[in-house]
């Protein structure tokens, strides 16, 4: 991990996106200190939470933190639950453990949170493997809301999950965060749902941010060649294409980085200097940043398909970004 | 449960005929008869051939072979030994609990000392602490039992004169057997306990835990360890049923009149019926206390105690959350 930077403010939603592997996990694992240490190992760089660097909260103070203040919704729910104990514990042990409260407060607390994600109270003396994979997900969701956190950070939430279930998975997390007003960083390796629950995305690669800024700087004013080939690999609803554009190659091996910029071996657009030198942060609008030697440089780094944009020409439209079609808005706006 | 428990119980009979069945044919086909060494180095044979009569050993293998179950069924009985004229039964209820003492506070000692040192081990892993614990665990698994007991003996007994020699008199004749079977299973639960640690510790629901701020002792105590208990209950159950029924080794050393000192002598001595008894109660034993972990699995395991339930307890409220549509609305 290198070069991460991300701000979360009050009730606003931060979408971290990028291939598998590109760290989105460990920094996550990083902000609440869970990272295993060795092997892990936590160089410089701070964690800042309401003003107070995390990295140096004593481990009694940041167990005050975790669960109570920053929670984390895990990837997979199918492992994330203990298989030995009722769900009803598991959630009611995050609720014992940081509200000064009596057993069975707890306990209605538990059910309380149960109902919210609209699983019966009846369910609470239940194990995790007799729930369905959707069910165990929203377990998770309780445990990590039932201390009404500041800070929710959801790792891939729906990643394990059915295609069917992931957007009922996400339109809970959206709902309950939005009644309660919390924060949320939301790892993702899929555009469109930061698209729909974002305000502000970031995009990691090899271990580092690319381009951060506004959903509207990433998705209309996309500067990162890197994130232009993101948006090409997804399929269009509107656009007849033949075949998708995937980014070429393999993300370089994190003990073994290239000189130049990260993703030069992988970029259509590299030149020389990029192959020879690591490219800076370029704040290219008040908030938009982007880790390219190319950015704001000239012509914007439009969609590379030479068809699509022929297409876009013919029907006499502006030449698109190919992140509107994600937006649902029309090309050229 | 209680069914399944039953169905384990008489799953228990097969085993034991199957037992029975093997020694029995193995001590048929031995090649000196029991009579032989009873009649003494000048005996005829024409005295031979009337103790084999006397004995009953001289008929066919499945006439035998269905008298000692007759028996069995019919009389509750094992038979009586061609040496000392006794019923089988009755030495070894004499003798069983001997065993049983030592083997359960061996038992009993290798899951009190070895479950901590495991836990303690995984949770300090690549201490200086893990890495004695793990070379001392090793190195006793590979010591030989009769080399151990006779170093203890020599130390504690001889040297130290802190507990006979031989013998269990008293509470002090028991320490150093009960020491010296125990050793084995220690270094043994030990080891398994702590890589069934390690292997839970890197689990996802430990790291959920960890992110709920569950304090460190919690973690390993509420979150690892039950989940870690099955391989410890495995092992801890197999050297229940070993050690009680009877180590032959260290209680020839010791010279302790148990189990395992009865067979040692009836094989030597060629008393067939008396070790057909004693094989047939280690059967039983062993079968009980594999019976006795499968039990506990489901005490440890949701998981597996849904699997033993025959019928499925209705959902307490009679609704079933509907995944689908409902919780998307």
């Amino acid at each position: 991990m290198n070069g991460v930077s991300l701000s979360v403010e009050e009730g606003e939603t931060l979408g971290l996106v990028g291939e598998t592997g590109a760290g989105k996990t460990t920094t996550a694992l990083g902000v609440l200190g869970l990272i295993q240490c060795p092997p892990g190992e936590y160089v410089r760089g701070e964690v800042l939470y309401k003003g107070k660097d995390l990295r140096k909260t004593p481990e009694r103070e940041m167990r005050q933190i975790r669960g109570a203040e920053i929670s984390m919704i895990f990837q997979d729910p199918m492992t994330a639950l203990n298989p030995v104990m009722t769900v009803g514990e598991q959630i009611a042990e995050a609720i014992r453990l940081h509200e000064d409260c009596t057993a069975a407060e707890a306990e209605k607390k538990m059910i309380a949170m149960l109902e919210k994600v609209r699983i019966p109270a009846g369910r609470a003396d239940d194990y995790p493997h007799q729930f369905s994979g959707g069910m165990k997900q929203r377990v998770v969701i309780a445990m990590a809301l039932s201390c009404n956190p500041n800070l929710i950070i959801a790792d891939e939430p729906t990643t394990a999950l059915d295609v069917t279930i992931q957007a009922q998975v996400l339109d809970m997390i959206g709902r309950l965060r939005k009644e309660s007003g919390t924060s949320m960083l939301l790892i993702t390796h899929d555009l469109g749902v930061v698209a729909e629950s974002c305000q502000k995305a970031a995009i990691m690669y090899a271990g580092q941010i690319v381009e951060s800024g506004t959903v509207e700087d990433i998705f209309d004013r996309t500067a990162h060649p890197y994130t232009q080939g993101l948006f090409n690999s997804i399929p269009s609803l509107d656009k007849k294409l033949e075949r998708l554009r995937p980014i070429r190659g393999q993300m370089p091996d994190p003990t073994r980085l290239p000189a130049g910029c990260e993703f030069a071996p992988r970029c259509p657009y590299a030149d020389e200097q990029c192959v020879k030198e690591k490219p800076g942060m370029v704040e290219l609008s008040p908030g938009h940043f982007c880790r390219c030697h190319h950015a704001g440089k000239g012509a914007p780094l439009y969609f590379p398909d030479e068809r699509v944009n022929e297409l876009a020409y013919d029907h006499g439209l502006p030449v698109s970004n190919p992140g509107n079609n994600i937006l649902g808005k029309e090309a050229g706006q | 449960m209680g069914k399944y428990v039953l169905k384990r119980l008489l799953m228990i009979i097969p085993v034991l005929i199957g037992v029975v069945v093997i020694i029995f044919t193995i001590n048929y086909f031995s090649t000196v008869s029991p009579a032989v060494i009873l009649c003494g180095a000048n005996a005829t044979a024409e005295d031979i051939a009337a103790k084999e009569a006397e004995l009953g050993i001289d008929r066919p293998y499945f006439v035998q072979l269905a008298n000692y179950f007759w028996n069995i069924l019919r009389y509750g009985t094992l038979g009586t030994s061609y040496i000392y004229k006794q019923p089988v039964l009755d030495m070894i209820g004499l003798r069983l609990p001997i065993t049983i003492r030592i083997g359960f506070f061996a038992a009993l000692l290798s899951a009190v000392i070895g479950i901590p040192l495991g836990i303690l081990a995984a949770v300090k892993q690549n201490s200086v602490f893990d890495y004695i614990s793990t070379i001392l665990s090793i190195v006793l698994s590979a010591m030989p039992a009769f080399f151990l007991c006779l170093i203890l003996m020599l130390f504690f007994s001889v040297r130290l004169k802190w507990f006979p020699v031989q013998g269990v008199e008293s509470w002090r004749g028991y320490i150093l057997p009960i020491v010296a079977t125990g050793v084995m299973p220690i270094a043994m639960t030990t080891r398994m306990t702590r890589s069934s640690m390690l292997e839970v510790i890197r689990q996802d629901y430990v790291r959920t835990a960890r992110a709920k701020g569950v304090p460190e002792r919690t973690i390993i105590w509420k979150h690892t360890l039950k989940n870690a208990l099955i391989p410890i209950i495995t092992v801890v159950g197999m050297n229940l049923g070993l050690s009680m029924t009877g180590s032959v080794l260290c209680e020839t050393i010791f010279n302790i009149p148990g189990l395992g000192l009865l067979m040692n002598s009836s094989i030597s001595m060629r008393d067939f019926v008396t070790t057909q008894g004693c094989v047939l109660v280690c059967a039983f034993i062993i079968s009980f206390m594999n019976l006795l972990t499968d039990l506990c699995y489901a005490f440890v395991d949701p998981r597996i105690k849904a699997q033993y339930k025959t019928a499925k307890k209705p959902p307490r409220d009679g609704q079933e959350p509907k995944d689908g549509k409902e919780a998307a609305a």
